[in-house]
């Protein structure tokens, strides 16, 4: 027998789903990323990111400065509340 | 016994040799102790609290790493329609501990790949929570770190949000190799913590050498099940009309036009394989791929004693299998022991009231003898004085 295809994350159960008190995104997804025992920047910038067609968070290029540019500069665009500045 | 002698479909000898010893190389024969071993294991893993252990002990080549495939499989269809309904959910985690070749078991290394069987994302990127600076695991120098705490930690979210019926730890020995300075019980309780922490059962599989973790502390005496996968041993006559008839069926699915007489050899059979249906089948296996490359037509007993384990390697597997049921036998010698100990009579046996009782009635004249005292002698017991002790039911006394 072979094994259906297995969920890659974990699926956690979003917080007050259903009601207007539901946890935000970026909640569900700094739970998810101590769920899997990962930094929120690691799991956005090297897991969720490439999935997108347009990256709102650039996949680390590089090991060395991979905080300087990548995930802060761009994070607080996750809940949809801004524009992202394009400098 | 359900040993269907079925023979191989005989197209196969028209096919390349590659097919035919793959052919018996993935044939699995369920002979009776295999059959018997697997359902004592998956009802131990249903049955069990699920923090608990389970030890499966064997000799070498008597099918362990068969047993552990059977298992895996066994679990994942019994979980088919849980499977589908959650896709975050695994049936069974399933790894080899890798013998250390630094001579000490590396919790590092193992963590890691029961990771990589969880299919886990981003192993190389976990942190542990509770450490106060957070680094990455791999991040400058990869092999600087010595220590797993990370890849625990992930390995222990994992099985919590995984939830797998059982994790399966085949060549589990390894774990009883580790540098100076620690005791077998510390390696023994990482095991028991992650299977308490994360509330599933741990299956350790390995040869006699993993006997060593039985029963290193009373506490995990009682969370833990043995098991054990014995060879057929020639004291058993039903042992030996097994191993005829796992050898005729061997015959039957041995892919070339004129098998040899197996049967007939059983005694020979028997000696070079100390009763292991594992060590026969490799045997077999590789009598069948030097008869591959002469394109042979059969197999010979010449051929299967040109590829015969020698006696001294028999003699050496023979020897740890031998310490090993000596240690699994329950002797009445032990039982006595323990029940001195416990303050009970040394022989008793299951039926101890009923013998007694026989006993007793069988010569009352004896019975009576012993029992009366002299008149004028004292029993020998204190008699109670004072006010009696309120009994212990009572919950308000609490």
């Amino acid at each position: 027998m072979t094994l259906p295809p297995r969920s890659r994350l974990y699926s956690l159960e979003p917080i007050g789903i259903g009601t207007p008190l539901c946890e935000s995104l970026s909640g569900y997804i700094a739970r998810l990323a101590d769920a899997h025992a990962v930094s929120v920047a690691d799991l956005v910038g090297r897991e969720l990111s490439p999935l997108a067609s347009n990256p709102l968070v650039y996949p680390y290029s590089d090991e060395g400065n991979s905080d300087s540019d990548g995930f802060r500069a761009r994070s607080y665009a996750i809940n949809g509340l801004v524009d992202v500045p394009r400098t | 016994m359900s040993i269907t002698p079925t023979a191989f479909p005989r197209e196969l000898l028209a096919r390349p040799w590659s097919e035919r010893l793959n052919y018996f190389q993935t044939y699995m024969m369920a002979h009776p102790k295999l059959v018997a071993v697997r359902e004592a294991l998956q009802n131990a893993i249903h049955e069990v609290p699920q923090n608990s252990l389970i030890f499966v002990f064997g000799p070498t080549g008597v099918g362990k790493t068969t047993l552990r495939a059977k298992v895996e499989r066994e679990l994942g269809s019994e979980m088919a329609s849980l499977l589908n309904a959650d896709p975050t959910r695994l049936p069974v985690v399933s790894v080899e501990c890798i013998a250390p070749e630094s001579g000490s078991f590396s919790w590092r290394d193992h963590f890691r790949r029961l990771l990589l069987k969880m299919e886990e994302p981003l192993v190389d990127y976990k942190i542990n929570p509770e450490a106060l600076v957070r680094t990455p695991v791999v991040r400058f120098m990869p092999s600087a770190k010595a220590v797993g705490a990370e890849y625990h930690h992930a390995v222990e979210r994992a099985l919590t949000f995984r939830r797998p019926t059982a994790v399966l730890v085949d060549e589990a020995q390894h774990l009883a190799r580790m540098g100076s300075g620690r005791r077998l019980s510390d390696q023994l309780d990482v095991v028991k913590s992650l299977a308490n922490r994360t509330k599933t059962v741990h299956v350790l599989i390995g040869t006699y050498e993993l006997l060593a973790f039985r029963n290193l502390s009373g506490q995990l005496s009682r969370r833990s099940v043995d098991i054990h996968f014995r060879r057929y041993q020639t004291d058993d006559p039903a042992d030996i009309k097994t191993f005829r008839t796992i050898l005729r069926s061997f015959e039957q699915q041995l892919p070339v036009a004129d098998p040899p007489d197996l049967v007939n050899e059983w005694e020979y059979l028997y000696e070079r394989t100390i009763g292991c249906v594992g060590v026969l089948k490799d045997w077999l296996l590789r009598a069948l791929v030097s008869a591959s490359r002469r394109d042979a037509t059969g197999l010979t007993v010449q051929d299967l004693q040109t590829h015969a384990l020698s006696v001294a390697q028999c003699d050496k597997m023979l020897a740890e299998a031998l310490a090993g049921e000596n240690i699994l036998s329950e002797s009445a010698e032990a039982r006595n022991r323990l029940r001195s100990r416990l303050g009970l009579s040394p022989n008793g046996s299951g039926q101890e009231h009923a013998a007694v009782d026989e006993a007793t009635s069988s010569d009352p004249a004896t019975a009576r003898r012993i029992n009366q005292p002299k008149p004028g002698q004292r029993r020998p017991i204190r008699d109670p004085v004072g006010i009696p002790e309120p009994l212990y039911a009572n919950p308000d006394s609490i």
